[in-house]
């Protein structure tokens, strides 16, 4: 600040030339007129700096002492006044802009939600609003405590909540409520069903009491192995049954896709419109506000102006890009694409071994069906409790 | 019996008061050699690069060296800079 101060003011050097020029310096010291650097040049001159402000009057005394002043150079002063005289404008609109800035800093304008999994940052925002937290709102007038108990009346999803502030920005930091887990116990009394159609190759039990044999065909969800065993004490005794139930089974899954689709084609045609939002309030920069272009893809761009992870300023640029296309029809299945797909559903599913597979194909004019069949070996207990 | 000129000396030595600060006597502080300081100046008499002759009111200051600047000046200090050799007190 002291050196924009001093520059404002200017700093001259003076040469002086007198045959008592000690004189001068005196009366200028009584004058309260600051010197500094004051050079001996020879007997007659010296060489001095001064504030451009002071030159005047230092010029009034130099005619009393019968001395010559004469300026050598000048930085900053009058020269830099002068400069900001013509940017007046320029200033003003620096100043103003500075000012809004300010105002703008008082109010939130950007809401970003954190630490959600389950809940959707719309909802989170949906419910601030609700709390009185929205864009716009004064972030003296927010207290998190208040907006805590809120939302988690709100949204009983909540385990924790809170509203960090900074600048014109807010973070909700969320934290959900994890769902209790299901209590299992591990000797509660359970049969084991086939979770699979197939035929048994071997059957492995260690507790329970088993209902089919190795060669037998079972269909899906029919009891392989019983939890009522004989006891001899008092007739019978439940336990929870624990086999291994290798079989046989036979799978068969399809993939269907168009024999042919519609594909866009961009074309040349392209358009970019412009508007501006204000707070809620969007002002198009354009008049049709149908779409310009039959057949396009609209691609909106959003600048927010501010300072990223700083602070926001309630105005956003929007840029929305028309990309004109044609569409083209052509064929729609990839047969390679399809096997992919289904081999790695069929992975995903089979807890054993594949054997064999084959794919069959067949479609018409409208639909490709792809058909994979496949014999596996597989581990098909399924517990099941009473 | 002191005269009346003496009297405010003889009142700064019998409070125990800086007589610099009571009196605006000349105070001078020396800082290495390069760097002196007049404090309650009255002017300067004679200034050239060897030689700088500061009026203390009653007596003056005769101040040699070599490259001698006045540094800064106003109405109470004045500031030497370069290469002090002598201070001697008239």
């Amino acid at each position: 600040m002291g050196r924009i101060y001093e520059k404002l003011k200017g700093r001259l050097d003076v040469e002086v030339c007198g045959a008592y020029v000690e004189g001068l310096l005196n009366a200028a010291a009584l004058s309260a007129i600051a010197l500094w650097d004051i050079q001996c040049v020879d007997d007659c001159t010296v060489r001095l700096r001064m504030y451009e402000t002071d030159y005047p009057a230092l010029e009034a005394l130099s005619e009393k002492c019968m001395c010559q002043l004469k300026p050598i150079s000048l930085s900053g002063g009058s020269r830099d006044r002068k400069l900001i005289k013509r940017r007046v404008w320029l200033l003003l609109f620096l100043l103003l802009m500075g000012l809004l800035l300010f105002v703008s800093s008082l109010f939130i304008w950007e809401i970003e939600v954190v630490g959600n999994e389950q809940l959707t940052d719309g909802q989170v925002l949906r419910a601030l609003s609700r709390c009185g937290v929205d864009s716009g709102t004064c972030r003296y007038s927010v207290s998190a405590d208040l907006v805590r108990s809120q939302m988690l009346r709100e949204l009983p999803e909540l385990a924790w909540m809170t509203v960090n502030i900074s600048g014109s920005r807010a973070v909700a930091v969320v934290m959900e409520r994890q769902e209790k887990p299901e209590i299992y116990a591990e000797s509660a009394p359970a049969d084991i069903v086939a979770a699979r159609t197939g035929i048994v190759r071997r059957l492995s039990v260690e507790n329970g009491r088993p209902v089919v044999h190795s060669g037998q065909s079972v269909l899906a969800g029919e009891t392989l192995v019983s939890a009522e065993m004989d006891s001899l004490s008092n007739g019978s005794k439940y336990v929870r049954a624990r086999a291994q139930v290798l079989a046989d089974t036979w799978r068969e899954l399809s993939a269907v896709c168009p024999a042919r689709e519609e594909v866009k084609r961009p074309n040349l045609i392209s358009r970019s419109r412009f508007a501006v939002i204000f707070g809620k309030r969007r002002i198009n920069l354009y008049f049709d506000s149908g779409k310009a272009i039959d057949e396009c893809d609209k691609i909106i761009h959003e600048y927010k102006l501010g300072a990223e992870g700083l602070f926001a300023l309630p105005v956003t640029l929007v840029r929305e890009e028309l990309r004109g296309y044609d569409t083209q029809l052509q064929s729609a299945c990839d047969r390679q694409e399809m096997e992919r797909q289904l081999n790695r559903l069929l992975l995903a599913d089979v807890k054993g071994q594949v054997l064999g597979k084959s794919f069959t194909a067949a479609g018409g004019e409208t639909l490709y069906v792809l058909t994979l069949r496949c014999h596996c070996l597989e581990d098909i207990a399924r517990v099941v409790g009473f | 019996m002191r005269s009346k000129r003496e009297l405010p000396q003889e009142l700064a030595e019998r409070l125990a008061l800086p007589e610099d600060a009571l009196l605006g006597t000349a105070k001078l502080t020396v800082t290495g050699g390069k760097r002196l300081l007049v404090e309650n100046h009255r002017g300067v008499m004679d200034y050239g690069r060897e030689r700088i002759v500061v009026s203390l009111g009653r007596g003056k200051l005769n101040i040699s060296g070599t490259e001698l600047v006045i540094a800064a000046m106003n109405r109470r200090e004045l500031l030497i800079s370069g290469r002090i050799q002598s201070v001697e007190w008239e």
